[in-house]
């Protein structure tokens, strides 16, 4: 169990982490989401006691320094390439378990277990971004730690990867072993977590479960399609109905239930073509939860009231199953 | 703290910059014995300039160049922590900040003292089978004590003043320029009539006292004793100028390195 309380962390007169409190509970992946600058890799610095800033993180009630031999507790992975660029990928990882008394064979066992025992002598140079990710994950897990801390794990990772590593977390979490793992995939988030921290301009927006976050961040909407959509559209709208940009000749309606419209679109004569339900993807919800704590905007995204870093412009919303 | 020590000494073993550093700090007096043996196989040898020799010249010369290479090895044990951002996962791997620098500090002391031993025993040896080992004196040993001090605080010098700066690329140059440009420079314009007074200071600039601890030399022996000039600092005194400069760079930066973020 980690126990983040308080968590502060100033640069000169501008707040990086504000007062953060939250738990990450054993036999659950928990994502740690936020726009970029929202101060994530801040915070996980100041949970390690990497950063100095106020507040304390516990570790089943222990502080990391505090921890003898960390590794075998706590694996990490904060930045991908984190390594010397001629030191062998075997030795890095000898020399981080000569620190936690890990036996030497376990260097071997990990790196197999990442997907990198072919280039365990190789020098880190030549990884790719994503091989590098795999070296930092195989240094995480050297020491057979009951927690991991993953400051954005999928980047550089290519797709038969981020599977990989989804499945591995799921698995790792299901052992009941925690995991805290930030990311801005969005979607990888959606298949991997059961528990969200949201944070934005490094203020907490919400923490708990990923469904009652889409549900608390989003509404459903009712898509309808109809050959008299604009008449239609008119009735609803005395009754609550609000349309939001529509896709492919869709209304795609706020504020009113399908019900509602199946009677409406009755009394009148009006034939549908569809009505169906749609229920926010987390995306969308982040999208909701963020859109005032992004740190970088574009003019674009301002005049269309988007966060940063998401692409808006023609993006069909994806539906949840 | 065995632990720390276990993390740095695979650390200083898994990388080839090591082995070029020692190599060269142990190759270059090395070079230089051997012709000084060679060339004198068939004259007289006194002690006090076999040693001089035996010490790569950093008394003679004005970069010790055997000194500045393990001061490299200084730099480069915190420098490569932070030029290649190692020092997060290692800061993970350890996070008792004092025990880290605690054993960069004993490997880097330990690395220079054995780089000296060997040197000295090696340019003995070489001197033996080139000409005959020469007899040492009282002087002579105490300049190869004195050379194996030095070493050693240039290892701490070179370790401390990276803690300090986290630019490998600014203290890199720094140990060159400071002992071969900026000190001489300083020491020459003491000459000057309207900063005479300041020549007894030129004394205690840090790095040319430092390079006094192998001196094995009397300045009658070097052509440079002036009567008008102020007393020489004895081996002792300029080994204490060196180490107060030494102590002055390692305090701050130990005393940030456990208070700053990583």
């Amino acid at each position: 169990m980690i126990t983040a309380h308080g968590l502060g962390k100033r640069y000169g007169g501008k707040v990086a982490v504000d007062d953060l409190t939250f738990e990450v509970s054993p036999g659950k992946v928990t994502g740690f989401l936020g726009p970029n600058g929202a101060g994530k890799s801040t915070t996980m610095r100041l949970m390690l006691d990497l950063d100095h800033g106020s507040g304390r993180t516990l570790f089943d009630g222990r502080r990391y320094r505090d921890i003898k031999h960390p590794m075998r507790e706590i694996g990490t992975v904060l930045e991908a390439k984190a390594f010397h660029p001629t030191r062998r990928a075997r030795n890095h990882l000898r020399m981080l378990a000569a620190a936690n008394a890990v036996p030497t064979s376990r260097c071997d066992d990990v790196l197999e277990q990442v997907g990198l025992a072919s280039v365990s002598r190789g020098k880190p140079k030549s990884f790719s971004l994503g091989m590098g990710q795999r070296l930092g994950l195989a240094a995480a897990l050297l020491g057979e730690p009951h927690t991991l801390i993953l400051d954005e794990p999928a980047n550089g990772l290519d797709p038969q990867g981020i599977h990989w590593l989804r499945d591995f977390l799921k698995s790792f979490a299901a052992s009941g072993r925690t995991v805290f793992v930030s990311s801005h995939l969005l979607s990888e988030m959606a298949l991997m977590a059961d528990q969200l921290v949201v944070i934005g301009r490094g203020r907490m927006i919400d923490s708990g479960p990923v469904r009652e976050f889409v549900s608390r961040f989003s509404t459903t909407q009712v898509v309808v399609r109809s050959p008299r959509l604009g008449e239609l559209v008119e009735l609803l709208r005395p009754l609550g109905a609000k349309d939001v940009p529509s896709v492919d000749g869709a209304a795609v309606l706020d504020g009113i239930t399908p019900e509602r419209v199946g009677d409406t679109a009755a009394a009148h004569g009006i034939a549908l073509h569809e009505l169906s339900t749609r229920t926010a993807s987390l995306e969308q919800a982040f999208l909701e939860a963020t859109g005032a704590s992004s740190e970088y905007r574009t003019p674009d995204q301002d005049a269309a009231g988007m966060p940063a870093d998401v692409p808006h412009a023609g993006t069909a919303p994806e539906v949840m199953p | 703290m065995i632990d720390a020590l276990r993390l740095e000494w695979v650390r200083l073993r898994t990388v080839r910059s090591t082995y070029w550093l020692i190599g060269l700090a142990i190759a270059l007096p090395a070079v230089l014995t051997g012709l000084v043996g060679y060339f004198s196989r068939n004259d007289e040898l006194e002690a006090s300039i076999a040693v001089a020799f035996m010490t790569g010249g950093v008394a003679l010369f004005p970069l010790p160049l055997p000194a500045v290479l393990v001061g490299i090895l200084g730099v480069l044990s915190i420098g490569h922590e932070y030029r290649h951002a190692t020092i997060r996962p290692t800061l993970t791997a350890l996070p008792a900040r004092s025990h880290l620098v605690g054993a960069k500090l004993v490997v880097i002391v330990a690395t220079a003292t054995v780089v000296g031993v060997v040197t000295l025993a090696l340019n003995y040896a070489l001197l033996a089978v080139t000409r005959g080992a020469p007899e040492m004196d009282a002087n002579a040993r105490a300049a190869i004590t004195g050379y194996v001090v030095l070493l050693i605080l240039w290892g701490i010098v070179g370790l401390g003043a990276t803690l300090l700066t986290r630019i490998m690329a600014l203290v890199l140059p720094l140990l060159f320029v400071l002992p071969l440009v900026i000190e001489p420079v300083l020491s020459v314009l003491t000459f000057i009539p309207a900063l005479e007074d300041l020549r007894p200071a030129a004394r205690f600039l840090p790095f040319t006292a430092g390079s006094q601890l192998a001196q094995s030399l009397s300045p009658n022996e070097l052509g440079t004793a002036d009567p008008n000039a102020p007393q020489p600092l004895s081996r002792v005194e300029n080994g204490a100028v060196f180490a107060a400069f030494t102590m002055l760079v390692l305090a701050p930066a130990w005393l940030l390195f456990s208070r700053r973020d990583a």
